[in-house]
C-alpha cells in the first residue's frame, strides 16, 4: 500500500474518531435525568409511564394508527433509540422490526440480554401456540397469540416485567415502582372486578380465577354474580355473543369478557381471504344471526364491508393501542362499549 | 263394653303420644344436625375453598413449569438447534423472452430462457452479546443446469467498541465481505430488487451484480437537531477494483466509500430520505490512475394511514458521475448515468411500478444507452412474490438498441423471517 494511500486512511479514521469524541461533549445532557424509555407500542409506553411515573421520558416509536406487525424500521427510530436506557417491546415475535432497530441503533445496552431490554410478555401465558410450525398455516407465531395486552389480566404481568426493567436500569427508585405499580394493579383489579367483588373474595383470588378461565362458574356456584362490578359487570351483555373478526387480534379480550369469534375473514394469518373462504364466512354469520365484524383500523375494509353488506352486519372499527390522549382504561372501555352498542 | 272402650281410647293416645315424642325427637335431631353441618361449612367452606386455590395455585405453576420445560425429545432435538444461526433460504426464479439474443459481461447468451436464476443461503447469529455474524451464500446460474457457488456477504458486525461502555454516535463497526453503501439499490440482494434486473446505470457503474468488497466499515449518527430526522455517516475502507470504474486495479490499493444519507420524517405518512456517496480508489493495475465516483440518491415514500395499511407510493432515483485518469495522458473520461423509478402499491399485495435509466460508457461518454421498464409485482406474503414485467432498450450500443424483453419472476423464502431493507418491500 502506498504513503499516500496510508495518510489517507489514517486521516480519515482520525477524523472519525475525533467526530466520535466531540459528540460525547456536544451531546446535550439529558432533561433532569429521566430515564429514557423507547416503548415499540402507546400501550407499552402507558404502562412505562404508570409504572415510572416522572422519574421516566417516555418515547413511542409505532404509530398507533400502523400496524405493530410490520412497521417500517427507519432511521429515525434507530436515532431515537440510541440513547435510550430502557428498550421496551411485547415479544412473542409481534414486533420483528424492532430488531432491526436496535441494530441500527448503536446501542449496547439495549442488546437482547442485557439490562436495558425488557420483553414484556415474558412469563405472560398465550393461546393459539402452532402444534406444526409451517407457513402452510399462514404467517403464524411460534410463540402464541402475541395480543395479550387485550386482557387486563395478562397486562398485569406485563406491567411486572417493565417494572423489573426500570428497577434494573433504576435501582434507586425501586421503592417508588412498586408502589406504583401496586397502584396501578389495584386500579386494574377495580376497573375489571368493581370494588364489592374485590372486598367479598380479594383480588388475589379473583386473578387467579381469572387467569383459570373459572371466574364466572365460580362466581355463579358461590351466587356472587350479583356482586360483580367494574368492566365485567359493564359488559356482561357481551357474553355468549358470536362476532366475526379479520384476524386473529381480538381473542384475549373475548376470552376474558366471554363473547366467541365465530371466524375471521382471513382464511389463515397474513393471508387475505378467497371467494370461497368468503362466502363460508357469510353463511356462517347468515347461520348463527352474527351482527358484527371487529377489525383493526389498519386493514382494508374492502372485504369485511362487502361481507357486512351481504348479511345486513357491521363492521366496527377499532385501535389495536391506545390513540394519542388515551390510558390503558379508555382505549380498553372504548372498545368494549363500540362492541356492546353493536352487540345489543 | 264403657270400660273396653276406654282402654282401647287410652292405649291409642298412649301410642299417638309415643309417636308424636319420637317424631318431635328425630326432627330436632335433624335440626341439629343439619345447624351443625352449617357450622362446619361456615367454619371450613372458606379453608376448603382456599385448599382447592392452593391446589389450583400449584396446578398453575405444574403447568408453567411443564410448558417451559423441554420433553426429553425436545431436549434433544433443541440441543441439536439451539446455537445454531438464523436460516433463510431464497429462491429467485425468473423467465424471459427477448425480440434479439442477449449476452451476459462473460459473452454467454442469457435470452429465451428460464433459470434458477439465484439461490441464496442467508445465515446470521449473534456471536457474542456484542456481535453478530452474517454468511449469505449465493448459488448463481446465467446458463440453465450451470451453477456457480459465491460467498455473495460474510461479515461481522460489532455493536459495541471494546473498552467503551456506550459507542460514540452510536458506531456499528463492520468487517469482512459486504455490499457497499455506494447508494441505495446496491445494497439490495437480486431477491430483494423492486425490479426484475439491476439497473442498466448501476451495472456500468458498480457492476452486474453491484459492487461488493472485502474492508471494514463504520458508520454512525451525526448530530442533527431535532427528532424527526436522522444523519447517518458511513465510511469504509475496502480493498481497490471490484468495480467497472476500478476494473484494472488489483487489490493491494485501498479505496475508501463514504456515504451521507439524511433521513426525514416529513410527516406521519411521508418519509423522504436523500444520500451522496463517493468511491475514491485506482483505476488501473499499477496504481498510478486515480478513479472517482460520486452518487447522490434520494428516496420519496407516502403510505397514506387511513382506510387500511394496503397502500403506498415510492419515488426514488440514483446518479452515478465519474472521472476516470485514462493512461498515457489522454483526457479523462467524465460518464454519467443514473435512474428513477416510482411504485404505487394497489392494494395490499399488488404493486406498480415504473423505472427509467440513462448510462453512458464508462471509457466513451459520448455512448449512450437508455432502458425503460415496467411491472407488476403480487406478494402473496412476503414469503412469496410473482412478478411480470417488460423492458425496452434503445441507444448506441448495438446489441441493447431496440431491445424488447418480458420477464415473468417467482421469489420464494422458507426458514426464519427475511431481513430486508425498511424501504424495499411491503
Amino acid at each position: 500500500m502506498s504513503r499516500i494511500a496510508l495518510n489517507h486512511l489514517a486521516l480519515v479514521w482520525g477524523g472519525l474518531l475525533a467526530v466520535s469524541l466531540s459528540s460525547l461533549l456536544v451531546t446535550p445532557s439529558r432533561a433532569e435525568e429521566k430515564i429514557e424509555v423507547v416503548t415499540t407500542l402507546t400501550v407499552l409506553s402507558d404502562l412505562v409511564q404508570s409504572v415510572g411515573g416522572d422519574s421516566v421520558h417516555v418515547v413511542t416509536l409505532a404509530d398507533p394508527s400502523q400496524d405493530p406487525h410490520f412497521v417500517q424500521p427507519r432511521p429515525t427510530l434507530m436515532k431515537r433509540s440510541r440513547e435510550a436506557d430502557l428498550f421496551v417491546e411485547v415479544g412473542l415475535q409481534l414486533e420483528l422490526w424492532a430488531q432491526k432497530v436496535i441494530d441500527g441503533a448503536g446501542n449496547p445496552g439495549i442488546l437482547l440480554g442485557q439490562s436495558g431490554r425488557v420483553i414484556s410478555s415474558k412469563g405472560v401465558p398465550t393461546v393459539q401456540k402452532p402444534e406444526v410450525l409451517s407457513r402452510a398455516a399462514g404467517d403464524i407465531h411460534p410463540y402464541g397469540n402475541p395480543h395479550i395486552w387485550l386482557d387486563p389480566v395478562r397486562v398485569r404481568k406485563m406491567a411486572e416485567n417493565i417494572k423489573d426493567g426500570l428497577d434494573r436500569v433504576n435501582p434507586k427508585e425501586v421503592k417508588r415502582n412498586e408502589e406504583k405499580l401496586n397502584a396501578l394493579l389495584d386500579k386494574l383489579d377495580t376497573a375489571l372486578y368493581g370494588e364489592k367483588l374485590i372486598k367479598a373474595l380479594g383480588s388475589r383470588k379473583l386473578n387467579r380465577l381469572a387467569r383459570q378461565e373459572k371466574l364466572f362458574p365460580y362466581l355463579e356456584r358461590k351466587e356472587l354474580i350479583q356482586d360483580l362490578g367494574g368492566w365485567l359487570a359493564l359488559f356482561l351483555p357481551l357474553r355468549g355473543k358470536k362476532i366475526v373478526t379479520y384476524h386473529k387480534t381480538w381473542d384475549y379480550l373475548a376470552a376474558r369478557f366471554g363473547f366467541e369469534i365465530a371466524l375471521t375473514l382471513e382464511e389463515k394469518p397474513g393471508i387475505p381471504p378467497s371467494a370461497r373462504h368468503r362466502d363460508r364466512v357469510i353463511q356462517t354469520m347468515k347461520d348463527s344471526g352474527i351482527k358484527t365484524i371487529l377489525m383493526a383500523t389498519y386493514y382494508d375494509r374492502k372485504v369485511a364491508d362487502a361481507v357486512a353488506r351481504e348479511v345486513g352486519a357491521e363492521v366496527i372499527t377499532a385501535s389495536l393501542v391506545p390513540l394519542e390522549g388515551q390510558d390503558y382504561f379508555m382505549f380498553l372501555e372504548s372498545i368494549l362499549h363500540l362492541l356492546k352498542e353493536s352487540v345489543e | 263394653m264403657v270400660n273396653a272402650f276406654f282402654r282401647r281410647f287410652i292405649v291409642l293416645v298412649f301410642f299417638f303420644c309415643l309417636h308424636g315424642t319420637s317424631s318431635v325427637h328425630a326432627q330436632d335431631r335433624l335440626d341439629e344436625l343439619e345447624q351443625r353441618l352449617k357450622v362446619l361449612q361456615e367454619d371450613h367452606g372458606e379453608e376448603i375453598d382456599e385448599l382447592q386455590a392452593q391446589i389450583d395455585e400449584l396446578q398453575e405453576e405444574v403447568d408453567g413449569l411443564e410448558s417451559s420445560t423441554p420433553s426429553t425429545w425436545d431436549q434433544v432435538t433443541e440441543s441439536f438447534s439451539a446455537l445454531n444461526p438464523s436460516i433463510t433460504i431464497f429462491g429467485n426464479f425468473i423467465g424471459r423472452l427477448d425480440d434479439k439474443k442477449v449476452f451476459n459481461e462473460e459473452g454467454d447468451r442469457i435470452d429465451d430462457r428460464f433459470l434458477l436464476r439465484e439461490t441464496e443461503l442467508d445465515f446470521r447469529a449473534a456471536i457474542s452479546p456484542f456481535a453478530d455474524g452474517v454468511v449469505t451464500v449465493a448459488i448463481e446460474s446465467e446458463a440453465p443446469g450451470e451453477f456457480e457457488t459465491v460467498v455473495e456477504e460474510g461479515y461481522l458486525v460489532l455493536k459495541k467498541i471494546p473498552g467503551l461502555e456506550k459507542t460514540p454516535l452510536g458506531l456499528t463497526v463492520t468487517a469482512g465481505r459486504f455490499r457497499s453503501v455506494f447508494g441505495r439499490v446496491n445494497r439490495l440482494h437480486t431477491h430483494d430488487l423492486p425490479w426484475t434486473t439491476r439497473p442498466p446505470s448501476l451495472q456500468t457503474f458498480l457492476g452486474e451484480e453491484g459492487f461488493v468488497r472485502e474492508g471494514v466499515s463504520g458508520d454512525m449518527f451525526l448530530p442533527t437537531p431535532g427528532d424527526d430526522n436522522s444523519l447517518k455517516f458511513t465510511l469504509q475502507v475496502v480493498n481497490g477494483g471490484g468495480l467497472p470504474v476500478a476494473d484494472q486495479n488489483r487489490s493491494n490499493d485501498l479505496a475508501f466509500v463514504g456515504r451521507l444519507g439524511w433521513f426525514f420524517d416529513l410527516s406521519s405518512e411521508q418519509t423522504l430520505e436523500i444520500g451522496a456517496s463517493t468511491y475514491q480508489g485506482k483505476y488501473d493495475q499499477e496504481g498510478s490512475l486515480d478513479t472517482r465516483l460520486w452518487g447522490l440518491d434520494f428516496n420519496y415514500q407516502w403510505r397514506p394511514q387511513g382506510g387500511g395499511s394496503g397502500r403506498s407510493h415510492l419515488f426514488g432515483g440514483e446518479l452515478y458521475y465519474a472521472s476516470i485518469d485514462q493512461a498515457g495522458g489522454s483526457p479523462r473520461s467524465h460518464p454519467f448515468g443514473g435512474f428513477v423509478w416510482a411504485q404505487v402499491q394497489l392494494n395490499s399485495n399488488l404493486y406498480l411500478g415504473g423505472r427509467a435509466d440513462y448510462t453512458e460508457t464508462l471509457l466513451d461518454d459520448q455512448i449512450e444507452q437508455q432502458n425503460y421498464a415496467i411491472y407488476l409485482s403480487h406478494y402473496t406474503t412476503e414469503f412469496l412474490r410473482l412478478r411480470v414485467g417488460y423492458e425496452r432498450g434503445i441507444g448506441d450500443i448495438k446489441a441493447l438498441d431496440n431491445l424488447d424483453s418480458f420477464f415473468v419472476e417467482a421469489n420464494f423464502v422458507f426458514g426464519s423471517h427475511p431481513v430486508h431493507p425498511y424501504w424495499a418491500n411491503l
